[in-house]
């Protein structure tokens, strides 16, 4: 029965085993010792490895299953567990980084324990679990994630539950879905995060509104009756700065958005004052003046102590829309200064001083590139732009110090792709699609790692999306153990 | 005398008797030889590599005619974007008083597809799957771990039970975050029963980062438990089989 061998393939075979019998045994157990040992003689041991040899390559898009065990609450407050369950498995669908199990009957578990070989059977490799406490006025969520695989738990979190219909409670759900991407993959989620851009409305006035990152929760936040526009949030998730016209001139305000008081930066010198971005540290505000008597240029002010109005490069080109890098060491902007025509991505030090250029500039290829967002991993730009002299405008990454590389995240028919910003988990962006009818526009939302895309709003002109750092810290306390 | 010619009407037993202990001779030979010889089972060496499902969703790399550096990856539409607009309208200039630094540049009406893009993938069969489905069987082949698997090499002894291997490397897999681009070989051997022996694994060709390495182990150790892989097929000879087997994660689409 074991007479006949395998026909052995190329390298496979060692033909001196057949010979010299007890030797050969004793050979070929010794030889992965050897290689060992000598592993610049591995490629040649390795050809002779007397077994199978498989790979697995995981190239980041793996979605491993997620299963959602249904959320128990307790008499009267089951839709309560419901309408959170709901929440949380889209947003571990939009998270793009499971397959979701979701929606399964409610018998599938008895009692309080996990049944880890159950949830093997069924697929899953993660499972979330929840369930409603409430003691008097309080009412708590509380979740777990388990690695099914390796059958232990990997986090445990309690969530406060605002009253249902508020947005508090959404978001508080969003909290809970990020802390469960996170014990599953150890990475951030952007669940709990919003979005503000700058939406047309009546005889032409352009207002900021706010969206949570699922695409619920709409509103309106300025009333300035004029043009607000290029909005960015502050590193910690309660300001904003853009630019409005309320004043006649364009300047640039900061909204807070818990008391909805406006304070304008001050306009030392003339000018547009526009594109505000804050640095990491919070009080530090970039922004760019242009058109004032032929000098143009970045500048920051320190709006936290209201002072120290710094130039960091004054020409006569235009440089436009800083991003600081999350080390707040580097600032990524654009500018004309090769063409006007043909604007480029550039990076320099955070005070100012030398530019190096980012997008695929050549020559006889110049492209038009705009719009920069600094990743919050720090090791790419995303902006938009083409490579060639005509054609629609796409989103485009490049990774930092690898300029000869960009990554096209928009299919080339789809529109005019413009302003990407970066999702608080760095791999999301969201920005405008003009393919609409009628000059309409639409916010989507494009995973760097799939592709995936989805609409988070459309139906309406919209402008300069930003989206927030993670909210989880400011809407709820999250209590692991 | 003696000899073979006393008794000619005898036939000579001599011949058969030394013919019959040779054979036997030679038969037994062969049996210990066998037994000494066939320890570890030899078999081909051959490459799988077991790739995300999301591959068609990914991005393309695109070679651009000119010598130039430059690369581009284009993705193909998610949804298949409806647009059938043969009219186009040019983009308008933008109305904003926050200008680009120049007036949007004059387009003609586009042919909106430069000719060097791949044609389209087809999207993948729905990466999220409806939260209507029923669960799903414990993977029987690799197929129902999202996985692609494909095989090189001259035969394919045993493509359904390596699958099985490469299903439980999957569950088990737990990649660590912001590693990318480092891969990390183990040999190991899988009893007949299906299970791994701790002390048979081996690291071959270490990553240079050690978490990436501790989670290869622990994915093999975890693949070896809770018959996760199954019981050797009969007819694959000797007590163990020995494995081969590589971790592997790219980097941002490299």
């Amino acid at each position: 029965m074991i007479g006949p061998r395998i026909s052995p393939g190329p390298g496979s075979h060692s033909s001196p085993r057949r010979a010299a019998g007890a030797l050969a045994a004793f050979v070929a157990v010794a030889l992965p010792l050897l290689s060992l040992a000598a592993p610049a003689k591995a490629q040649v041991v390795e050809d002779r490895f007397p077994g199978v040899s498989l790979e697995l390559i995981s190239e980041g898009t793996r979605a491993l299953p997620f299963a959602i065990q249904p959320f128990a609450a307790p008499p009267g407050r089951e839709d309560l567990a419901q309408r959170a369950e709901n929440i949380a498995a889209r947003n571990l669908r939009y998270s793009n980084r499971f397959q979701v199990l979701d929606s399964l009957p409610s018998s599938i578990t008895r009692g309080s324990e996990v049944d880890y070989a159950l949830w093997d059977q069924v697929g899953a490799a993660f499972l979330l679990t929840g369930r409603i406490e409430v003691s008097g006025n309080r009412v708590e969520l509380v979740t777990e994630v388990h690695d099914v695989i390796y059958r232990e738990r990997r986090g445990q979190g309690r969530f406060a539950l605002p009253g249902v219909d508020t947005p508090e409670f959404r978001m508080a759900v969003h909290a809970a879905s990020d802390a469960a991407v996170e014990w599953a993959t150890g990475e951030p989620g952007m669940a709990a995060s919003r979005i503000v851009f700058s939406r047309l409305g009546e005889g032409g006035n352009r207002e900021l509104w706010v969206v949570d990152s699922d695409g619920e929760n709409l509103r309106r936040l300025t009333n300035h009756g004029n043009l607000a526009l290029t909005p960015a949030w502050s590193p910690d998730g309660r300001r904003i700065a853009f630019t409005s016209f309320v004043s006649g001139l364009p300047r640039i305000y900061e909204l807070d958005l818990a008391t909805n008081r406006e304070r304008q930066v001050p306009a030392p010198r003339s000018g547009d004052y526009i594109t505000p971005a804050y640095a990491p540290d919070g009080q530090t505000l970039a922004f760019a003046i242009t058109g004032s008597s032929g000098r143009s240029g970045l500048y920051t002010y320190n709006i936290g102590r209201e002072c120290c109005f710094t130039t960091l490069i004054e020409s006569r080109n235009e440089d436009l829309s800083p991003t600081f890098s999350p080390d707040g060491r580097r600032i990524a902007f654009m500018s004309n200064r090769l063409g006007v025509g043909a604007p480029q991505i550039y990076l320099m030090p955070a005070g100012g001083g030398q530019a190096e250029i980012l997008s695929p500039y050549r020559f006889d290829r110049r492209g038009y590139y705009s719009s920069p967002d600094w990743s919050p991993r720090g090791d790419r730009v995303a902006y938009y732009g083409r490579i060639d002299r005509i054609g629609w405008h796409q989103i485009l990454i490049s990774e930092v110090g690898r300029g000869n590389r960009i990554l096209q995240l928009t299919p080339n028919q789809s529109g005019n792709n413009e302003d990407p910003s970066w999702a608080p988990d760095g791999r999301h962006l969201v920005f405008t699609n003009g393919s609409g009818r009628g000059g309409a526009t639409s916010l989507r939302i494009v995973d760097a790692v799939t592709g995936n895309t989805r609409t988070l709003v459309s139906g309406m002109d919209v402008k300069y999306p930003d989206w927030s750092p993670s909210l989880a810290r400011l809407v709820t306390a999250v209590d692991d153990r | 005398m003696t000899g073979w010619n006393r008794n000619p009407n005898r036939p000579d037993r001599g011949p058969v008797v030394a013919s019959v202990t040779l054979h036997v001779a030679v038969i037994v030979g062969a049996l210990v030889l066998h037994h000494l010889t066939f320890a570890p089972a030899e078999f081909v060496a051959y490459e799988i590599n077991i790739v995300s499902m999301a591959d068609p969703d990914l991005p393309e790399e695109i070679a651009l005619p000119d010598p130039d550096e430059l690369v581009v990856e284009i993705p193909d539409p998610d949804p298949p974007a409806p647009e059938p607009e043969p009219e186009p309208a040019p983009p308008q200039p933008r109305p904003d008083p926050v200008p680009p630094p120049q007036p949007a540049p004059t387009r003609e009406p586009p042919p909106p597809d430069p000719p060097r893009v791949d044609p389209p993938r087809q999207p993948p069969p729905a990466q999220r799957p409806p939260p209507s489905d029923p669960p799903p069987e414990r993977p029987e082949t690799p197929a129902n771990v999202d996985i692609n698997v494909r095989m090189a090499g001259l035969q394919r002894d045993y493509p359904a039970y390596y699958g099985r291997i490469l299903a439980a490397m999957s569950a088990c897999w737990r990649s660590p975050p912001g590693v990318e681009g480092v891969s990390s070989t183990l040999r190991f051997e899988i009893e007949r029963d299906g299970t791994i022996r701790a002390r048979s694994i081996e690291p071959f060709r270490r990553s240079g980062n050690g978490v990436f390495d501790l989670r290869a182990v622990q994915a093999v150790e975890c693949a070896g438990e809770n018959q996760r892989i199954p019981p050797l097929p009969d007819d694959i000879p000797g007590d163990r089989l020995p494995v081969q087997f590589t971790f592997t994660t790219t980097g941002f689409r490299e």
